[in-house]
Formats: structure tokens, sequence, C-alpha cells
């Protein structure tokens, strides 16, 4: 039997960059397959190219085949046929994808349109698809428009839309990405359920190389436009063989003890030669060899590389073994928080409590993670400590001032060198009409106050570069000429241009690639050891948070439920919602809003014990527990003893009530 | 719902108030009192104080406006309607009433019958210019907007460039060249008296003419720009990547979303149709308000221009009320605020 598509020498060529090269790849009825690249590496563009819809600049060569038609031949009229129909299409951003001035139940019936279903049957046949999905009440969902339902939703209504036609294969660009890790988990696990059920063909294209190796048979490899290596799901991890593939695994937190980023850069259009195009990165680059063109190497049935050096490439070894951790104890704190509390008005004259009665100690040197899920309070924190918002009440004591109620404008030079920030996006934090140079003079104009360092700013400068491993040379370039890892560096760079006590970073690698995210790891940490700053890390991927932190805080609506360091937090979670959240089975799906509402209903007792799978009666919703003291440096926010919660473990395993 | 409507119409209330004191205020410190003005360049300054006393003219500036109100709402007489002051000013509604607007002394009248005849006429007008205004605009903003990029669309949006850089007294005079001197088709006046060559409707068409051409490429071009960002959002993907057609694409997905930021926009047209047409008016001698306007400041009736400007004011805050509540129509995600 043919497979269902089939993909042989594709190129694609968007004005004269080549953005995809000989790409050949099938996927057979039933099958997933999943494409996994870093950004600019061309795996949209495939999804693009087999359902036809590419910019006008854009020509394509090689062959397409869906059944037997051919697609890149196809007429406008026949692909229009096919879309929807024969081949279903989830795209990144949910809430985006879906028409904010329309019921939903409306978008999904418009998927159903050309289709033969009879016009009779179809309401029902919508119902029930997001039964099907996961939805208890599809009536209500249908009547509803997309923004009054959470991200997650969204997302399960874009799916339930993909497969109400039927259609033999889907193609998923990139479906988890701006949705919380726990929804991702989620939307994984419902894909993974549905291809069971239905017998549907995936395209899975991700980043992420954890998840597509979660939900795919196959996975390809892509790396700036090349299909550098294609195996079954267990192998990628197992015994990557090309040196790109390799590389990748070791930048992935949680797959070895130290990050090992990829040196280099992805080659930009116009640095791309005929041969290998990793050739620039690879430490097996031999000149000559690689740098002419090559067919890929088959080393058995499903698994295949594009090296032509295959044969002298090591095998994959990985090293195992935790991270290494640092203790700190002694250390003393660069910034003390006692009972902060943040809460803002909420419906119903209601008090939404972002922040709960926060102790925490950051002590100089230190790299505090902070993970909970999106709603826990993170960023509230964060934006007190930088004077973005106020808090409510408490104190945050930075070398004898208190912070807590000081907004940025009110806070001097002195204090404002003290606390810098890191932001998410490296892309929209940079003024994109001034240079590299220009934004790292301000920083340090303003920040360093009578240091009795007369040297020039433009020494300053490179020496802040220097700091953060980048060329001097890149002083007088502009923002969009640096790469999305470069620039997270000079925003790094700019932080430090005031020596800061305490740097906070919200989520700032996880708008960059793995192998830039891993060197960006290693930068902080160096960092922290160099120049002796606190760092306040906060992230959502919770193997990443490990990788870097020395000590763990796990929030949960406003409240440390646990505290610990990185090794007590991962290896012995104690608490039952660091139980759930490290295990993945942490199903935080309520409906928008209401989680809200019912947060705010904290009745006095536990904040968790509405998910609690280990409650142990009345006390749990009655009275607020107490911290209590696991181990030296480890605490809980539970009415159970830490032994008991243990012994609850192994012999109930994890489990967890939504 | 309801408490929107009702916010909304306490912030209009409080528009009207303070732009009309604000109005108040920038007229009465024009040039040339009313005593002046009412008894001549050789009055004696004395003989002015005087008639400035009886007409409450001495008073402070906030005192004034309150009496200006009293007038208009009908709380106190107007005193220049005082018949010991031999001005010949009378109402026949009496001289307390609301909507009380004062006298044109250009006129001799009561500011509402002067007014009655031209805003009838401006309205309808503006009526006429609108109802080709809106679905031209929109039928090209809405072409040009969906197929941006393409031949069509650099056609529309050029041409929609040009007409919109022909100013008014431009494009009448081109027409009446046209029309008038050359193909003798239309009346080169439009007094809107029925005459046995030049029917009520045939005096409409070149001021309307004038009116669309001025307004309708600015307003496609703003429908278009919306339109062609609507276009790239990813739900108009999503209907595409579900095989529908192009025309059920842009009919159900892409106009209702594109269409509520150039509401704003079209709305405000409506204001200046029916207060600010002074050019065209008087191209075509048309006896609409924005005539009477031009006449009223020439003369210097202040009555006149304030109630004029009071009313265009009144227009702005109306449609843009109704911008509001369409806006919220259109876009349920503002539906509970």
């Amino acid at each position: 039997m043919s497979p269902l598509l089939q993909i042989e020498n594709l190129s694609l060529v968007y004005g004269a960059d080549q953005v995809v090269r000989d790409l050949s790849f099938t996927i057979g009825r039933g099958e997933s397959f999943g494409l996994v690249g870093e950004s600019g590496s061309g795996k949209s563009s495939v999804a693009n190219v087999i359902i036809g819809d590419l910019p006008r600049i854009a020509s394509a060569r090689g062959s397409i085949s869906y059944d037997g038609i051919d697609l890149l031949g196809a007429s406008r009229e026949q692909l229009r046929a096919l879309r929807g129909r024969r081949i279903g299409f989830v795209q990144q951003d949910p809430g985006a994808s879906l028409n904010p001035t329309m019921r939903i139940g409306r978008q999904l019936l418009e998927a159903l349109e050309q289709s033969d279903a009879p016009v009779a049957g179809r309401k029902e046949r919508a119902a029930e698809m997001l039964s099907r999905v996961g939805f208890d009440n599809p009536g209500t969902i249908m009547a509803r428009y997309p923004h009054q339902i959470s991200g997650g939703q969204q997302q399960r209504v874009m799916i339930a839309m993909a497969l109400l036609p039927q259609p033999d294969l889907i193609l998923l660009d990139e479906p988890t990405s701006g949705l919380d890790v726990t929804v991702e988990a989620a939307v994984i696990k419902l894909i993974a359920e549905l291809r069971t059920q239905f017998g549907t063909s995936l395209l899975f294209i991700s980043h992420n190389l954890n998840l597509v190796a979660k939900a795919c048979d196959r996975v390809g490899v892509l790396y700036a436009g090349d299909l550098v290596e294609e195996a079954p799901a267990g192998s990628v991890f197992e015994n990557p063989r090309h040196p790109y593939t390799q590389g990748l695994v070791k930048c992935l937190p949680g797959q070895s003890a130290v990050l090992l980023p990829i040196r280099g850069h992805v080659p930009s259009p116009d640095e791309r030669g005929p041969g290998c195009l990793f050739a620039s990165r690879c430490e097996h680059h031999l000149a000559g060899l690689c740098d002419a063109p090559f067919d890929a190497v088959t080393l058995d049935r499903a698994h295949r590389v594009r090296c032509t050096r295959l044969a002298d490439i090591p095998p994959f070894a990985r090293q195992a073994g935790a991270p290494e951790a640092r203790s700190l104890d002694g250390a003393p704190p660069a910034i003390t928080i006692r009972q902060l509390r943040k809460s803002y008005p909420a419906s119903g004259g209601d008090l939404f409590v972002a922040n709960d009665d926060i102790d925490l100690d950051i002590r100089q040197g230190e790299i505090l993670g902070l993970v909970g899920e999106s709603g826990s309070g993170k960023s509230t924190l964060a934006k007190i400590i930088a004077g973005f918002d106020v808090a409510t009440s408490g104190t945050i004591m930075v070398g004898g001032t208190d912070i807590a109620k000081l907004p940025v404008r009110k806070r001097n030079r002195a204090l404002l060198r003290q606390v810098q920030m890191v932001f998410q996006n490296p892309d929209s934090t940079l003024n994109p009409t001034h240079t590299i140079g220009w934004a790292l003079g301000r920083a340090i104009r303003k920040l360093e106050v009578g240091s009795g360092d007369l040297s020039p700013l433009g020494t300053r400068v490179r020496e802040l570069l220097g700091l953060v491993a980048l060329l001097p040379a890149l002083g007088s370039r502009k923002p969009k000429a640096l790469s999305g890892g470069q620039r997270q560096r000079v925003a790094i760079a700019r932080a430090l241009a005031g020596q800061p006590r305490l740097l906070l970073a919200d989520e700032c690698v996880s708008a960059l690639d793995v192998s830039v995210q891993a060197a960006i790891i290693e930068l902080l940490q160096d960092i922290r050891t160099r120049t002796g700053t606190a760092i306040l890390f906060i992230g959502h991927d919770l193997p990443l948070v490990r990788q870097i932190s020395d000590r763990i805080v796990v929030l949960f609506r406003g409240k440390p439920m646990e505290v610990g360091s990185a090794s007590q937090v991962y290896s012995l979670p104690l608490h039952p919602y660091t139980e759930a959240l490290l295990s993945g089975q942490n199903d935080s799906e309520e409906p928008k809003k209401t989680t809200a509402v019912s947060s705010t209903q904290a009745v006095g007792g536990c904040p968790y014990v509405q998910r609690c799978g280990r409650v142990i009666g009345d006390i749990c919703r009655t009275h607020a527990p107490e911290y209590q003291q696991a181990a030296s440096g480890h605490q809980i926010y539970c009415h159970i003893r830490p032994e008991e919660l243990l012994r609850m473990q192994s012999q109930l395993g994890p489990k967890n009530v939504a | 719902m309801l408490a929107f409507a009702l916010r909304r119409l306490t912030q209009l209330l409080v528009t009207a108030i303070i732009s009309s004191f604000l109005l108040f205020v920038v007229t009465e410190f024009s040039p040339g009192t009313v005593s002046r003005q009412i008894l001549g360049p050789y009055a004696l300054p004395n003989q002015v104080a005087l008639l400035d006393q009886k007409l409450g003219l001495s008073q402070s500036l906030p005192q004034r406006y309150v009496n200006w109100l009293s007038v208009l709402v009908g709380l106190k007489a107007n005193p220049l309607g005082d018949p010991s002051l031999k001005l010949d000013l009378s109402d026949s509604r009496g001289d307390r009433y609301f909507g009380n607007f004062g006298y044109s002394l250009m006129f001799k009248q009561p500011v509402r019958d002067v007014l009655a005849g031209p805003l009838e006429n401006s309205a309808l007008l503006g009526a006429v210019a609108m109802a080709f205004i809106v679905p031209l605009s929109l039928l090209i903003g809405i072409l040009a907007g969906a197929n941006a990029g393409t031949q069509l669309d650099r056609l529309l949006s050029t041409g929609c460039l040009i007409v919109t850089s022909i100013p008014e007294y431009a494009a009448g005079v081109i027409l009446l060249t046209i029309f008038v001197s050359y193909l003798n088709w239309l009346p080169g006046t439009s007094p809107l008296l029925a005459t046995e060559q030049w029917s009520i409707a045939s005096q409409l068409v070149l001021p309307a003419a004038v009116l669309t051409l001025a307004t309708v490429g600015y307003v496609a071009r703003i429908v278009r720009a919306s339109m062609a960002d609507t276009m790239t959002k990813p739900y108009v993907r999503t209907a595409l990547l579900k095989g529908l057609t192009k025309r059920r694409i842009v009919t159900r997905h892409v106009i209702r979303n594109g269409m509520i930021p150039p509401m704003t926009v079209l709305l405000l047209q409506i204001n200046w149709l029916v207060g600010g047409v002074v050019v065209c008016e008087s191209i075509f001698a048309y006896p609409g308000v924005g005539r009477l306007l031009l006449q009223a400041g020439l003369f210097g009736d202040l009555a006149l221009v304030q109630t004029i400007t009071l009313l265009s004011l009144a227009i702005a805050a109306v449609t843009q009320l109704l911008a509001d509540i369409s806006y919220v129509a259109l876009n349920p995600r503002v539906r509970l605020t």
C-alpha cells in the first residue's frame, strides 16, 4: 500500500532564499510523523506547501503526492476541495485562530460545510466531536464566543474542528506553543488519544523535541531546511546519529547533567553552500568532504541520516546524573521578602489574591527558581520587586530600604541599579532605531553612579559586551541585525550595567530556540559566579528551572507550597501540588474566570484543597496549614507530615483529583 | 448593556455642557459686542455700556453663560426681545421656551426660524451624499482590502488617493465645467427652487457628487487598510484551511471584523456633512447650514454662529455615541463592559 503522503526532493525557494532543500519523507496511513526544527528551519513552510498556502514569492520544486494526487500541480480549486475535508490543519495560537466575532458552534459547523454530511445531523456531529475532545457540555461551548473559554479549551475546539470532516491527514503546526505547560500536556495527551481513536495520520511540527517524541511514531529533524535525520521516535533520544541531533539532545534540560549549547549560529540563506549546512558548527567537520553535495545515508529501514562522515561520528554518549547543586545556606540575603501580599479587586466585591503572605529570602549569588502554573502569581511577584506594581501589604528589604510599595518611578538611582530585569521577548525590549552600543551606553549612564570609574563609555560598553560573550563590533549594529539569542544577551548586558544585587529573569529564555536557550542558561550561571548577582529565575519549563536553580520555590495561587534546594524539590517532591506538577498529571483546565473567582474564596483552608488528591479531612478545608520543616532548608505548606506524605506516595502512586 | 448605554449617555451630557461652555467663551471673546453691533459704529461708549447693562453683558463670564443657558432651556426671557429696547425683535413661540437660541441680528428673526430651512436642506444634501458614500466606500474598500497587493487593489487605492487629493472647490469647478458649461445636462446653481428647466432632484446632483468625491476616497482607504489587516489574521487563515471559498471567507470572517475600526470614521462624516459643508454650498449657492454659517460669520451674528456650532457639537456627540454602540454590537468581546 502506498503511503498517504509522499514528499520527494522538495525544494522551496522564497525569492532568492532557499528555505527547504531536497526534502523527502513519507507518512503512512494512520502514522504520525514529527518534524522538529529551530526557528528558521523551514518547518512551517513544509506544512504550508502541503496545504498549498504559500506567499506569492515562493516557488516549490520536487513532488508532493497525497493519496495519488500531485499537490504541487493541483489547481486552486482542487486544493480548496482537499483543505479541511481531506487534510486538516491546526495552527498555533488558538486564541488568534478563532474568529472573535463568531460563536464557536457556527465556526465548527463551517468545517462541515464542504463535506457530504447530511445537513440535518451536522449540529449533533459537532456536539459529539466536542464531547470526544473532552468537553462535558458541548451545547454551552457551542453558544460561546472564543474569548469566553480558556486557551486550552480553544485549542481543543481547533482540534475538534480539524477532526470534524474526518480528514485522513492532520497537520499540526506548533499546536501547543503559547499554552501553559499543564495545558500543553493535556493537549498532547488528547492528540495521542485521538490518533488511536480515529486512525488519522498526523504531521506534528514543533520546536520541542520532547513533545514530538511523545506524540509521534517517527521524527524528522530539520536544520536550515535540510532533513538531517529521520528516525523512530525512541531512537532520537537514545541513539541520535547526526551531530546536530546529538547537539540538540545535549541542549535539552533533563536529558543530561550539564547543558551543552551548540556553538555558532544557523547559516543565513546567503551563507549556505551546496554541502552540509551544519558544517560551520560541527566538530567533525572536514573541509572539502563536508562542503560538497551528498546524499542521506540509511542506517536501517527507518533510520536515515544526512551526514557524509557518518561512519566517523561517535555514538551518542550522555552525561548521566543530576545537575550539580550549590549550597549557599551561609550567604547573606540579597533581598528579604516578608508577609508580601498583593490583591486585586475582582467582580462581586471579592478580592483576587495574586500573592498571599510570601516570606522569602534570595541570597547573594544564588539562583532561585520560581515555578508554578500561569496565574500562580510568579510574574506579579517579579513586577512588585521590579517596581512595576506595588504590594498591598508586606515588605521587601533591599539593603535597608523597603521597596514593596515603591513604584519604579519613585526609586532613586542607587535603588534602581540594585534590581534589574530581563524580559521574556528580546525582540521587543530593544529599541529598533538605536544601536546596541547606544542602548548599553545609556544604561551605563543611567545606572552607574559615582563609581569613580572614569574609563570612557565606549570601554565600558565593550566590557559589558564581553561579559555576555558578544563581539565588541556588535556595538555598532542595530537590534534587527542580531539573532534572538544575541539580543537576549544584549538585554542581559543592559541589566548588568549597574552591577545589580538582584536580576529578575521572567521567562527570559522561553522565546528562544533550545540550542540558544542552553547557551543563555550557561551565561546566567557564569555571570552569577563572576559577579555575585542573585538571580530570580521564573519559568514554566520544569527541567530547565531545575537545571539552572540552586533553590526552588513552587508557587500556587500566590502561596509558596514547597521551598527547597533544587535536588530536594525535584528528587523528593513532598507537597501534593509539586508531586502533580512534576508528574505532569496536573490537569488545571478549569474554565476561564472561575479560576480567579474560586481563588478569591480561599475560605480559610489550604488553597490547593480543591485539586488535592491527598485531602485528609475537613481540616484541609477549614484551617490554613503551617509550614513544616521536612529537611534542612526544605519546607512544605501542608497539614500532612512529610513522612506521611512519603508513605502515601509510595503506597498509592501519584493520584490527582481535579 | 443598559448600564453601558446609561454611562455613555451621562458622558454625552457632560461633554455637551463642557463643550457648550468652551464654545460660549470663544464666541464671547470675539471682537465686537452685541451692543456695539446693534448701536452701530458711531455710538458713544457710554451708550454701549448702557445697553450692555440692560442686556446683562456687563456681568461676569460665568454669569453670562448661566444667563445664556437659562434662555436656552426656557427659564429666562431673552433680554433682546424686550419691547422697550425697540429692536423690533419678537418670537411667535413666546419669550420662554425650551430650545430658545436667541435672535439672529442679521435676519431680525429668532434663530430657530432662520435655521429651520437651511438645516432641512443640509440634512437632505447630507442624506443623499451618505447614500452614495457608504455603499461606494465600503465596496471599494472591501474589494481593495480583500485583494490587497493585487493589480485591482493598486488601481482602486491609487484612484482613491487621487480623488481624495482633489479639493472640494476644484472638484466643484471641474464638474461645473463638464456638466454645466459643456454638456448643459445639469444646473449650475442649486437654490432648491424648482424651475421649469431644472427639478429639485437635478439641482442636488452636483453638490452631492462633490461631497461624495471628497469623502469616498478617504473612507475607502480607511476601510481598505482595516480589511487588508483583517485578511492577515490567523482566523482568516483558519477559514481558508477549512476549505471555504474566498467569497465566503470575506463575507463571513473579514467584513464584520474589519468594519469595527472604520465605523467611527464613517459616522464622523455625518457630522461634517450637516454642519461643515461651507465650500461646496457656497459654490453651488446651496441654501444650507454651511452657507448660512459663512454669512453669519461675516456679519458677526453671534447667536447664529453659536447655534450652528452648538448643533455641530450635538451631532458630533450623537454620532460618536452611535459609533460606540455599533462598536459594541460588532464586537462581542466588549459586550460585557
